[in-house]
């Protein structure tokens, strides 16, 4: 039996072992000892874990400030940190700053093998690398997570969009791992340069994704196109550097319907709470995801709260393993939500509803201070034709979709796509969405 | 727990003696080599492998 498959209380077992082992590490770290000071050494550590104060991305900044490069919660001599993992820094707070051992490096490559592994990269297989290579995790990772099982004769990612097509055709490989922005890339650029995909490339099996969520018309239409199933695995550099889910045999969307991603719980432990009562919640419902990391020797960390916005579906699949899951393709971040009139909206909704009614062809939103002191939504809308009667029905068509969905009433204008910002300005990366609520009060 | 798991877990352990012999080498190359197997063969038994005796570990929960 492979480790994926244990039974849960097996897997249960596992954890309390190894997490046990890991809060003795740690009690004499300087970043962890007074988090720990309460916890007794006796008892169930999982139970113990739950009083533990979560960590979040301030604090990990706040330690490696104090002590550069990788703060106080390095676990092992600086000299034994074999390669570092960085996040992006797109939040603006700063990059976090991440050591492995060598340890730690081999075990993010095994680790994230499970997601090629389970998409169907068997023993030597060739597979198709689209990513680049920095010190963000997920090309150092992934890379060995293929060749944990497989190999990789050809990089791509280095090479413009048709010359990655012309490399692909001579690989032949039974996979390739890309983003969402790059797969479709090169899906556009072989119906521009008329490259035949399915002929081109008759091995191709699986197609493995990550990092953007998708709509489950898109995931068909790649399936379709690539002639290939479509796989997702999640990761978080904080916490796992190497990715820490990722989607069963069964695929991203299965049946018609968003399939999930089994959490490798065996070397991590995964709370999904209620973001403000830090309850978790239960099967079918919506959480923020922690991770708690079980085997990882330089930087590892307890309760880590990712800001990742995830749906949980329970620990039942038809695979037969019985890891905890969540929804695949669905995954967003909390800091991208908007609170409008108390109500806890996400700007990737917004857009899917709007996208969802036929008349649409682009719109800006802003929430602002109304006239009257209060939150507003304004929305500015380009139709796809101009005239009153389209407008009416639009504007009745939007605001009885917000209403449901959101309970929010926008305010509407339509004007021309060309006074809207992603027409006059297209080379900056507008959000659709801005708020300027706290410029209002400033004011 | 199946036999195949086993041996391999085992086969590992064996292979980190050496690694331990190794790691005494003069050469830095020889040194670095059974660093990194070493490490290789304890990130194998953490990330893949089932240990053993998880369920002699778990019958006495
Ligand atoms: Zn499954």
């Amino acid at each position: 039996m492979s480790v994926d498959h244990l039974p849960r209380e097996q897997l249960r077992a596992l954890q309390s072992r190894k997490l046990g082992a890991q809060i003795e590490r740690l009690r004499s770290n300087p970043f962890y000892k007074a988090r720990l000071a309460n916890i007794a050494s006796k008892g169930s550590p999982l139970d113990a874990l739950k009083s533990i104060e979560p960590i979040d991305k301030h604090q990990l900044l706040t330690d490696q400030n104090a002590e550069p490069p990788y703060g106080q919660r390095l676990n092992v001599p600086k000299r034994d940190v074999a390669m570092t993992h960085t996040t992006a820094g797109t939040s603006g707070l700063g990059q976090e700053i991440h050591g492995l051992t060598w340890r730690d490096v081999e075990a993010a490559g095994y680790l994230s093998s499970f997601a090629f592994r389970w998409a169907g990269l068997r023993y030597g297989d060739p597979a198709a690398f689209n990513v680049g290579f920095s010190n963000s995790s997920g090309g150092n990772a992934m890379l060995r997570g293929i060749q944990a099982v497989g190999n990789t004769p050809y990089l791509i990612a280095q090479a413009g969009f048709e010359e990655r097509l012309s490399i692909l055709a001579k690989a032949d490989p039974v996979g390739m791992y890309g983003t969402p922005s790059a797969i479709n890339g090169l899906l556009r650029t072989a119906r521009d340069i008329g490259f035949d995909i399915r002929r081109n490339l008759p091995s191709l099996k699986f197609l493995l994704t990550s990092a953007e969520p998708f709509p489950i018309e898109w995931a068909l239409r790649m399936e379709e196109a690539w002639g290939a199933r479509l796989f997702e695995d999640y990761g978080a550099t904080q916490s796992a550097s190497s990715i820490c889910a990722s989607c069963c045999e069964r695929g991203a969307v299965v049946d018609g319907q968003r399939g999930h991603m089994h959490l490798f719980e065996w070397s991590f432990v995964f709370e999904i709470l209620d973001p403000e009562t830090r309850e978790p919640v239960r099967d079918g419902e919506w959480g923020e995801l922690f991770i708690t990391t079980l085997d990882k020797e330089a930087s590892p960390l307890l309760r880590f709260g990712t800001r990742d916005r995830v749906k949980y579906t329970g620990t039942r699949c038809g695979c037969g393993r019985e890891l905890m899951c969540i929804e695949s393709g669905s995954i967003t971040r909390y800091d991208d939500m908007m609170k409008i009139k108390g109500q806890n909206v996400w700007p990737a909704d917004m857009e899917k509803a709007l996208f969802g009614l036929a008349e649409v062809r682009e719109f800006s939103g802003e929430v602002a201070i109304g006239p009257k002191g209060r939150d507003e939504l304004y929305l500015r809308v380009a139709l796809t034709e101009r005239g009153e009667a389209l407008e009416k029905r639009a504007a009745d068509d939007i605001r009885a979709a917000f209403k449901a969905q959101f309970n929010v009433s926008p305010v509407l204008t339509f004007v021309d796509v060309t006074e809207l910002p992603q027409w006059t300005t297209p080379e900056k990366k507008s959000r659709r969405f801005v708020d300027t609520r706290q410029k209002g009060l400033a004011q | 727990m199946s036999a195949v798991n086993e041996t391999a877990w085992r086969r590992l352990d064996e292979l980190r003696t050496i690694c331990a012999d190794l790691a005494a080498d003069q050469d830095d190359a020889v040194r670095m080599f059974a660093l990194r197997v070493d490490a290789m063969a304890r990130a194998l038994k953490d990330s893949v492998l089932v240990p053993p005796d998880l369920e002699k570990d778990h019958d006495s929960e």
